[in-house]
């Protein structure tokens, strides 16, 4: 049985615009990895890259040795899909659909029945089992197309944002699941553009933006990376005279607010001696507070889409 | 199972869910009820052994009647261009594409499954059609057509549904490019019509350059047959018009047409059933590999 799934070097271009950029990442069975980045970012094109939807420009996906595109059925449907929009004929029952879908696995027919309807209990929704995928709700298509992964064995399963049109059972419900795959052996990819989705459940997160991996590792290296130290944040009436007073100690994160000032320090032992500087300065300190650095925010540093 | 047969498979169940399906059901059947018409109604006197040919379409009787217009080989264009719009697009536009080429079947045979199962459709379809109307020729209008007409009628019956590919794989192709059945039906139809047209354009322009006075007087079954030979070149035209072709070299090898017969003109159905045959197979061949091609380069 293969033990991982490696992404070397891909890119793909969309019409001159750069969806991927040299990206490479890593899924190792038994361990669930993030794959954590902005909207448009890359990442559902990654996963189709992987699945072979999509052509790369460059770069190859191999299930441990040998190239996965090349592969045929058998190989292939080792590795589940999960959608991220909510799709499907809208002329076909989910139970239809799941048979079918399972059958193209290998599954034996009188055995795909069976499955298709065990998947759907899975997710809830054997109860719409002869209704047209049409006459589904967004988050009822959603579990179906779950659902529909889960009908034959896997050892690799990419989730596209699993949790997005799901309530808040549900989306618990799925993180169950992808714990429960990870149990069993398989290597999970969940894909998500917030951090908060992906803490607790994943192994490793590769976080990536304009198609480029900028960080994979745990979520606590993360941290380390990109949200060690601490905050401060000096209330005046004067920021702008106070930012320029601590950049000239040095700090390079400081931010002007309406009546304060925030700084980031590589530890919350700092701040002493900044708020000494300042109230030696004059520029009024009306108050001050430290606290540790969100790691959403650093995230979002990382990527780009806070300055 | 191989995963094409369950590609088919799914793919047969789509097709018989599509409101064109129930169209080409009611044309299936549309003989039986011509036949009620034309016996209890319009015409009490039609006694044609070979009626079920004109119920067909491959066999016309010269005149303006009910069943000159309503037959299935005039609707078999409409049909190609509704199912073919359709055949890639929706799968394409609503993720099942997706769903089943991420379950790695290659996009070639993904392809083969869909346009064998939706020619199996159209030619069984059609070959029940040349069955219901052999039988009505028989039970409804009292007249017995020879008994080796069923073969005939079962045949070309199927062979109409082979020759509406070229056509139904033109529709799909344009389809699958935009994802959009419409795109599919209503520029399939616009292409169908400029080559059309191109051919009647080039019958007029070689009857002007070429025809004597004496032809000229005959214009309307010079321009008939010669329209015939051109549309060996339009083989969408010739695909649907191939069963014709063969049932008149089953009935003696040449096209009895009356209107070409009544001017003396006769035509060798034989070579030119050959020449349709080509351009119908060349036209598969080559909308085949086209719609590969934008099937494989589509980014799913």
């Amino acid at each position: 049985m293969p033990s991982r799934i490696v992404v070397e070097g891909i890119s793909k271009r969309y019409k001159g615009a750069v969806a991927v950029d040299g990206l490479s990442l890593e899924i190792a069975r038994g361990k669930v990895l993030g794959l954590l980045g902005p909207n448009g970012a890359g990442k559902t094109t990654t996963i189709k890259i992987i699945l072979g939807l999509v052509k790369p420009d460059k770069g190859r996906v191999l299930l441990d040795d040998k190239d996965l595109h090349r592969e045929g059925v058998r190989m292939k449907s080792l590795v589940g899909y999960t959608p991220e929009v909510p799709e499907g004929p809208a002329w076909a029952t989910p139970c239809r659909l799941l048979e079918d879908l399972a059958v193209i696995d290998g599954v034996p027919r009188a055995e795909a029945r069976l499955r298709a309807r065990q998947a759907l209990a899975e997710l809830g929704v054997e109860d719409l089992c002869l209704r047209r995928m049409g006459k589904l709700s967004k988050g009822q298509k959603k579990r179906v197309l779950i659902a529909q992964a889960l009908v034959a064995e896997r050892e690799f399963m990419l989730m596209d944002e699993p949790f997005t049109g799901l309530d808040p059972e549900w989306v618990a419900r799925v993180r169950e699941l992808v714990l429960d795959l990870r149990r069993r052996g398989v290597g999970v990819l969940v894909s998500s553009h917030i951090l908060r989705e992906l803490q607790d459940l994943v192994d490793e997160v590769a976080v990536i933006a304009k198609g480029k991996t900028l960080f994979q590792g745990t979520i606590d290296e993360l941290a380390r990376k990109v949200a060690g130290g601490a905050v401060l944040l000096v209330r005046t009436p004067r920021p702008a005279e106070a930012a320029r007073i601590v950049e000239e100690m040095g700090y390079r994160d400081v931010q002007v607010l309406a009546q304060a000032v925030r700084v980031r320090l590589e530890s919350e032992d700092e701040a002493q001696a900044v708020i000494s500087r300042l109230m030696e300065r004059g520029v009024g300190v009306r108050g001050f507070e430290t606290r540790g650095y969100d790691l959403e925010e650093a995230y979002l540093r990382l990527v780009g889409a806070r300055r | 199972m191989y995963p094409v047969i369950a590609v088919a498979r799914m793919e047969l169940a789509r097709e018989v869910r599509k409101r064109s399906f129930y169209f080409l059901l009611f044309l299936a059947v549309l003989p039986i009820i011509s036949s009620l018409i034309l016996r209890y109604g319009m015409d009490r006197t039609v006694s044609d052994p070979s009626f079920w040919a004109v119920v067909m379409g491959f066999k016309t009787t010269g005149q303006v009647s009910f069943q000159e217009i309503v037959n299935l080989g005039t609707f078999m264009w409409l049909i190609a261009l509704l199912y073919g719009g359709d055949l890639l697009a929706s799968d394409l536009s609503d993720g099942t594409a997706r769903l089943v080429l991420a379950r790695g079947v290659r996009r070639l045979e993904y392809l083969a499954a869909k346009v064998l199962t939706v020619t199996l459709v159209l030619s069984l379809i059609s070959a029940s059609t040349g069955v219901a109307a052999f039988l009505s020729n028989a039970v409804l209008m009292g007249s017995m057509p020879p008994l080796e007409d069923l073969p005939l009628a079962i045949g070309l019956g199927a062979l109409l549904g082979v020759g509406a590919l070229p056509l139904l794989l033109l529709a799909a192709s344009i389809g699958a490019m935009a994802r959009k059945s419409l795109h599919g039906i209503v520029l399939g139809f616009v292409t169908h019509l400029v080559v059309s047209t191109a051919i009647v354009i080039y019958v007029g322009l070689k009857i002007t350059a070429t025809a004597s006075p004496e032809d000229l007087a005959n214009i309307n079954t010079l321009l008939a047959a010669e329209q015939m030979k051109a549309m060996a070149y339009d083989p969408y035209q010739a695909g649907l018009a191939l069963p014709s072709l063969l049932y008149w070299v089953a009935n003696g090898g040449v096209i009895r047409d009356p209107l070409l017969t009544s001017q003396g003109i006769m035509l060798d159905a034989t070579s030119l059933a050959g020449t349709y045959a080509l351009s119908t197979l060349i036209g598969i061949a080559l909308h085949i590999a086209f719609t590969a091609y934008i099937l494989e380069r589509a980014d799913l």
